[in-house]
């Protein structure tokens, strides 16, 4: 079965696309911090970030649909713990309404805050989506180790996306027999049948794990994960990162004295 | 000839207390080809962990003489070459590279010495140019000849293989034989087809419920039927 869904895109080509990993890893991540360390209320400020990620994605030559509809799957969880801002914040009073015995009320404050964590986390939400798309996973990889990210860490992530299609394949497989044999049934019953399923996973999953293990021994694997190097940074690295890197930088400027 | 590997009384109990090993005699020289048949749960595969050390009984298996102990197990996985039967279980690596590179790293090769090798394993099994992709992509025949580059790359003195041709559509099949016919040095085939091993190996051994019950030269084996029959190999009607 083909999946890419992971890092789709990652396979075209563009100058953005070329870029050593590493560049690209350090220019998500500072891009990141400046979003985040934004003050509320700064939305030139936020207009700017979001001009400097939609132009890097537009110079990817990534599907912009694309692109937007996936930024969004980050939404519910994003809402589901910023909801109450509005409800906390103190100040001028927006709206109150009564629900039972409490009164609540939402403050402009509150909800202008709201707002700009919501789009704080999308803009972030944008970048990495930036990053996962013109990067192949693989090479992200290798970027992490060596800006030297935990070895443990780089390895759970490649047996992850080496793994989880697999493990997707073997998940759609136990569907199909169930689904050939299960004619109707009580919702309960359905629900145990769930149950079992993911308990019959979680064990295959082990012995897999225990057969991927014993693969690795074979070949002289002694706890210590080794790799080549060979990522080089070239000119269009010190290019494109150095101006982005000014680009964040000038905002930041723009924005104290703004 | 020279004896690759040699197992000698080797018995065997799973720690939930299942016997699967019984005083089992086994002797690979240079450049033989030792099919190893036996009905599902004989211990094939239980063996074949033996011989390169992933499970240890008594110190009954011994490499170039040598038997195998804590100290050599590095030594040990270089010199036999295991393929494992599930090729999703043996290419764990975002990309074939690195899967094929990854026997050698351990190993201590150097760039260069890393590069060269998996070059010569992907042509010795027809899969150069897949070097960047990821073994997901990959067909089944695809992944099986991978997984045995993994493992030629090391340049073992015997390869152990469980299960070759198992979910293999017939054109890959022939192709696998081809590879394995051409490759020179000593191996163990694991398997429950006939066929293949005819084509394959000069020596055949039969093993059921931990013990090995016969043992023979590839042609008088395959021809006594009521010997297969007798060990589940071939229906019975």
């Amino acid at each position: 079965m083909k999946h890419s869904f992971l890092d789709q895109y990652s396979d075209r080509d563009s100058l953005l696309h070329r870029l050593d990993p590493r560049t690209k890893i350090i220019m998500a991540l500072l891009f990141i911090v400046a979003v985040v360390v934004t003050p509320s209320f700064r939305w030139l400020a936020l207009a700017l970030y979001f001009g400097t990620v939609m132009a890097l994605i537009i110079a990817s030559r990534l599907p912009l649909l694309a692109v937007l509809k996936r930024s969004l799957v980050i939404m519910p969880f994003v809402l589901l713990v910023a909801i109450f801002i509005p409800f906390l914040k103190e100040g001028e009073v927006a709206g109150s309404y009564n629900i039972w015995f409490w009164q609540v009320s939402v403050t402009y404050d509150g909800l202008q805050i709201l707002w700009s964590v919501v789009s704080k986390a999308w803009l972030s939400m944008l970048s990495l989506i930036w990053l996962t798309s013109t990067t192949k996973f693989a090479s992200l990889l290798k970027g992490m180790e060596r800006l030297h990210v935990p070895r443990v860490m780089v390895m759970i992530l490649s047996f992850m996306y080496r793994y989880i299609f697999v493990l997707t394949d073997e998940v759609m497989r136990m569907k199909q027999a169930r689904d050939s044999r299960n004619i109707g049934g009580s919702r309960f019953w359905q629900l145990k049948t769930v149950g079992n399923m993911i308990g019959t996973l979680f064990i295959r999953s082990y012995e897999r794990a225990e057969r991927v293990y014993a693969a690795m021994m074979s070949r002289g694997f002694d706890g210590e994960s080794r790799t080549l190097d060979s990522l080089t940074f070239r000119r269009a690295d010190a290019c494109v990162g150095v101006s982005v890197g000014l680009l964040l930088v000038l905002t930041g400027v723009l924005n104290l004295l703004y | 000839m020279a004896e690759i590997v040699r197992v000698d009384n080797l018995s065997f109990a799973y720690p939930d207390g299942q016997q699967a090993l019984a005083d089992v005699n086994l002797r690979v020289c240079t450049g033989e080809s030792v099919g190893l048949i036996g009905p599902n749960g004989a211990g094939k595969s239980t063996l074949i962990l033996h011989l390169n050390g992933i499970l240890r009984s008594n110190g009954s298996v011994r490499v170039l003489g040598s038997p195998i102990d804590d100290k050599n197990l590095k030594w040990v996985r270089g010199k036999v070459g295991l393929v494992f039967q599930n090729p999703d279980d043996q290419l764990f690596s975002p990309t074939v590279f690195d899967d094929v590179a990854f026997g050698l790293l351990n190993n201590g090769y150097g760039e260069e010495g890393v590069r060269q090798q998996v070059a010569r394993a992907l042509d010795w099994v027809g899969m150069s140019g897949y070097e960047s992709r990821s073994s997901h992509h990959l067909s089944v025949g695809e992944k099986k000849r991978i997984s045995i580059a993994t493992v030629l790359a090391m340049s073992p003195e015997i390869l152990v293989i469980d299960e070759p041709t198992s979910s293999l559509d017939p054109g890959s099949k022939g192709a696998l034989t081809t590879l394995l016919k051409n490759l020179p040095m000593a191996k163990v085939i694991a398997s429950h087809d006939l066929e293949f091993i005819r084509a394959l190996c000069q020596r055949v051994v039969i093993l059921d419920k931990g013990q090995i019950v016969a043992e023979g030269d590839t042609g008088s084996i395959l021809a006594d039927l009521p010997l297969l029959k007798a060990h589940g190999i071939i229906a019975a009607e």
